[in-house]
């Protein structure tokens, strides 16, 4: 008795350690969509391809709004999503902005989306390429009934052509690990 | 004749019963489209062979009673937004949330997403988001598309599992079952989940919204 508490107690640090790290464990991954896959939000929106497959939308489009979803893997797989960036160019007086969105619906029941903004990040200023990133911690345990999307809007009030325009959104996460720790500890040291 | 030949005769014609029936079998999950019923889907009934699966009606919303997640199922969402029109774009808007309606006034009333699942995937239930406030309906469906593995060929096309709305529910969700041992051949077949916004292919109807289409399926 006196030796299994004495060999316990000479363990302890390094079961600590390994709970912790079992526990805490990700995989991490990360998902980036070429601006060419967003889609506008009108169909008479005007849009382009310029340099190395930026988008940008026309000047005197009736839309300056695009959308995308964030091919994600499939639910019941569990996420920690840890940053969403942008690249593009932007030359003009406006700016471009992207926002990570939620929309939830009920999953046998008939109800409008719920949407939750997650984060944006977007260009500022007038100084050419830029890049942007939003660090963040949100647990994405939830595609049986939400799906995520990029919205993009290239200018504020209306289009600024070439001179404002978005290459790549890049969504960084961590497949969530589930905890293996207990059967370690009871396989491996307990039996 | 001798009895070896009699023998040998018997077993063939029981070796040939057992083929027919095998093979009025595999074929009896099918049911060919008729060339309305081909046009109706937009599509040319010379272009190919169309089939459907047989659907079991006790199969609609049959997910809510079955046995919630568990070991491999998993579920892959598509935004309606990621839909692609046949035609006509400039009438396909985004009005909020990720759907997607089609206007009145083109010829055109279906659009389409490419749905990618891994090799064998078993295909269980398709499930969608929508909201049905118009005289016509809503008729979403998952289409599989298959021609030979190294040959020119032409396409035969299956409609899987479709989901039709009715009435004017407003805001509704609603699956159908595949029928059993409906898998995934990406060797030979792509998949698309594709949407109507009418009863029939040629222009759209008011008051219908696609919110997103829901596939469950085990790897």
């Amino acid at each position: 008795m006196k030796f299994i508490r004495k060999s316990k107690a000479k363990y302890l640090p390094a079961l600590l350690l390994l709970t912790i790290f079992t526990a805490t464990h990700a995989l991490a991954a990360q998902v980036s969509i070429d601006s060419r896959d967003f889609i506008p939000l009108t169909g008479d929106t005007v849009y382009g391809e310029s340099g190395a497959g930026n988008l940008f939308c026309a000047n005197g489009s009736p839309s300056n709004l695009f959308i995308a979803q964030v091919p994600l893997p499939p639910a019941p797989i569990e996420l920690d999503i840890k940053q969403l960036a942008v690249w593009g160019g932007d030359t003009s007086s406006a700016d471009a902005a992207v926002r990570l969105d939620r929309y939830c619906q009920d999953e046998f029941a008939g109800s409008t989306p719920v949407r939750t903004i997650i984060t944006e990040v977007g260009s500022s200023g007038s100084a050419g390429n830029y890049f942007d990133a939003s660090a963040l911690n949100f647990r994405v345990d939830d595609q049986r009934t939400c799906i995520y999307m990029l919205s993009m809007r290239l200018g504020l009030n209306g289009c600024n052509g070439t001179n404002l325009n978005v290459v790549r959104v890049r969504v960084r996460y961590d497949v969530v690990q589930q905890p293996i720790a207990e059967q370690i500890f009871k396989n491996g040291f307990e039996n | 004749m001798t009895f070896k030949q009699q023998k040998t005769v018997r077993y063939s014609m029981l070796a040939l019963c057992l083929a027919l029936s095998l093979d009025a079998l595999a074929t009896g999950d099918k049911v060919r489209l008729s060339n309305d019923e081909i046009r109706a889907l937009g599509e040319d009934p010379q272009s190919g062979e169309f089939f459907r699966l047989s659907l079991d009606q006790d199969s609609v919303n049959a997910d809510q009673s079955a046995p919630s997640g568990g070991a491999g199922v998993l579920y892959t969402s598509i935004a309606a937004s990621e839909f692609r029109p046949r035609s006509d774009r400039g009438l396909f808007n985004v009005p909020n949330h990720a759907s997607l309606i089609c206007q009145i006034g083109g010829t055109n009333s279906l659009a389409e997403a490419q749905l990618q699942l891994p090799q064998d995937a078993t295909l269980q239930f398709l499930r969608i988001y929508a909201n049905d406030s118009g005289v016509e309906n809503l008729n979403v469906a998952l289409v599989e598309r298959c021609q030979p593995n190294t040959a020119a060929g032409n396409v035969t096309t299956t409609v899987l599992a479709s989901v039709l709305t009715s009435g004017t529910p407003g805001q509704l969700t609603q699956s159908i079952s595949f029928p059993a041992a409906t898998t995934i051949n990406n060797t030979l077949c792509i998949y698309s989940m594709r949407v109507q916004f009418a009863n029939t292919a040629n222009g759209c109807a008011a008051n219908l919204l696609l919110d997103k289409a829901r596939v469950q399926w085990i790897e």
